[in-house]
């Protein structure tokens, strides 16, 4: 069964699915560190993404630029965890590793509320008895 | 002090501020008065400098990281740097971090391997990004760009 995390943010709660074959070494990274906590900073260029602070330090991993609604990735430059609510044609190379499955119009809600008014606390947590996809 | 109180220091420091906002924060936003007592700019250098910290911090460690990167230029470049950033560190409010960095920067000399240089550095990065994102998820973005983009449209 296909590793599951939970994304609380704000009022709402989505899932997401590691993409363990592409980026497992993140995927073990970010693992390790969870439960995440933190206030959602929204990005100032490069579109409809937020992101959270980790203290983690992890090598890039299946680099991408360009994002999808929905991608999760790991920026190595800001130790963050982004998280894309919109397609981000994208600045930089970071590490996808996630992808939200279930209730991405909630995060695309508390995305847009994070622009005008940032720090939304989000936790991050797994989930221990996976979901079906 | 050895590397690893040194280490312990920062990691202290940084696991309190991780998930309680510091108090030199709300100083930095608003307490600190500069020309004419606006606390704008205070505010700015506060976000600034933290986040440019956390990134030029980040270069070192991947510097440190090179075979041929030798420590005492390591160590000198780390020290300057922080030393450099001291001035906009105070004029944003966060006096907290000053005394830290100025603890840092008197037992840099004291660090005797690369390992241990890369471990304070890694915690000096997680320290400052975090501190970042407390004073910039307390910016009010939204309405200054929004003022921002209606003055250069008069200008």
């Amino acid at each position: 069964m296909v590793r599951q995390i939970q994304i609380e943010i704000g009022n709402e709660k989505a899932v997401a699915v590691l993409l363990e074959e592409d980026a497992p070494k993140t995927c073990e990274g970010i693992l390790k560190a969870l439960p995440l906590k933190g206030g959602a900073i929204h990005a100032k260029f490069a579109g409809g993404e937020f992101y959270i602070a980790t203290p983690i330090f992890l090598e890039l991993e299946n680099p991408t630029i360009k994002q999808d609604s929905g991608n999760i990735a790991y920026w190595p430059t800001r130790q963050s965890l982004c998280i894309f609510y919109k397609e981000v044609p994208g600045l930089g190379e970071v590490s996808l590793f996630a992808k939200v499955i279930k209730n991405l119009e909630g995060i695309q809600r508390e995305g847009l509320k994070c622009w005008i008014k940032p720090s939304t606390p989000v936790e991050i947590s797994e989930i221990r008895t996976p979901t079906g996809v | 002090m050895s590397d690893q109180k040194l280490i312990e220091i920062v990691k202290k420091k940084t696991r309190e501020m991780w998930g309680a906002k510091p108090k030199e924060v709300n100083r930095a936003l608003t307490e600190v008065k500069g020309t004419y007592g606006q606390s704008f700019f205070a505010a700015l250098y506060a976000e600034s400098t933290t986040r440019d910290l956390e990134m030029t911090l980040m270069s070192v460690r991947d510097m440190a990281k090179q075979e041929g990167v030798g420590l005492s230029t390591l160590k000198l470049f780390l020290k300057n740097t922080l030393e450099c950033n001291l001035t906009y560190l105070e004029w944003g409010g966060l006096d907290d971090t000053v005394a830290l960095i100025r603890e840092v920067c008197i037992e840099i000399e004291k660090i005797d391997s690369k390992e241990s240089l890369i471990t304070i550095l890694e915690q000096l990065i997680s320290y400052f990004n975090r501190l970042n994102f407390w004073i910039d998820g307390d910016m009010p973005w939204f309405q200054l760009v929004g003022v921002y983009e209606w003055v250069m449209k008069e200008v």
